[in-house]
């Protein structure tokens, strides 16, 4: 009886922590979609241009279910920011994040640079 | 007495049966699967080679030469089948930052072009056999005289 007991509660604790795993992800491919469609994310070959970004951000519709967004573009290797927007997210908030490869256009050149996106 | 005993023992044998089975195939449901990295780690050697590739070469001096993309400044490198160091050390600062890239990602990448059978190694080459390799090799030439190739091994 204490076997089957301690079997389930452990289920039990398995079950629960999966469900609330589920409930506190953020749609981050949800999210990817809506920043591609602003202009704002690496799509296939697509340069994207600094220059116009702070406009592509500032008419960018955060999704529901994201109480904030942070984006940074950094050319590859380098830790400096070419440009960042959003504030930065709470200490305590859950955050989910994604990095990928684009090609940015900046001071009229074509450069490697990564683009990141925090969302909580 | 006996046959009682006899039947809760197997009501117990066939619930901690049960019991098991279920802990074994919750964990399998639970536990993410490794089975899809090997497509992640494709498609990250690819796209970080299609962007190194269409990026500027940097160090121009103003020529027609300053304003090409890699792939299209190794075609014109190619053309006179070799490579002066001067070319190597531009080429060089084109790719190095999508190596460090990957190097601060924990991947250990590399970069290999081959110009006429002659091979230039970018980046710190690893020999460990045991390890997965994910290669993206691009042919830049219709001759097959050149290609290059992106390598990360995990």
């Amino acid at each position: 009886m204490a076997v089957i007991t301690a079997s389930s509660l452990f289920l039990v604790m398995l079950s629960v922590g999966a469900v609330q795993d589920s409930e506190a992800v953020i749609d981050l491919d949800g999210l990817l979609d809506q920043l591609q469609a602003q202009g704002l994310w690496p799509q296939g070959d697509e340069e994207l241009d600094v220059e116009g970004l702070e406009e592509r951000f500032a008419s960018l519709v955060i999704p529901e279910g994201v109480n904030g967004i942070h984006l940074r573009y950094r050319a590859m290797g380098e830790p400096t920011p070419l440009a960042t927007y959003g504030m930065a997210p709470p200490e305590d908030a859950e955050v989910c994040s994604e990095r990928a490869p684009t090609l940015m256009r900046y001071q009229g050149e074509a450069v490697p640079a990564m683009a990141e996106v925090l969302a909580w | 007495m006996m046959s009682k005993d006899r039947r809760g023992m197997a009501v117990l044998v066939d619930a901690l049966l049960f019991l098991t089975v279920l802990s074994v195939l919750s964990a399998f449901l639970l536990v993410p699967s490794g089975m899809a990295e090997p497509e992640v780690k494709d498609d990250l050697v690819r796209s970080f080679h299609s962007v190194m590739l269409a990026g500027e070469v940097p160090g121009g001096d103003g020529s027609a030469l300053s304003c090409l993309s890699l792939a299209s400044f190794l075609a014109v490198v190619a053309q006179d089948h070799t490579v002066t160091s001067a070319e190597l050390s531009r080429i060089g600062s084109a790719v190095n930052g999508t190596l460090a890239e990957l190097e601060n990602m924990n991947q250990n990448a590399f970069w290999v072009l081959s110009i006429d059978g002659e091979e230039h190694v970018f980046g710190r080459q690893s020999n460990d056999t045991n390890a997965s390799r994910y290669a993206d090799r691009r042919l830049l030439s219709d001759d097959g005289s050149l290609f290059c190739t992106l390598m990360i091994v995990a």
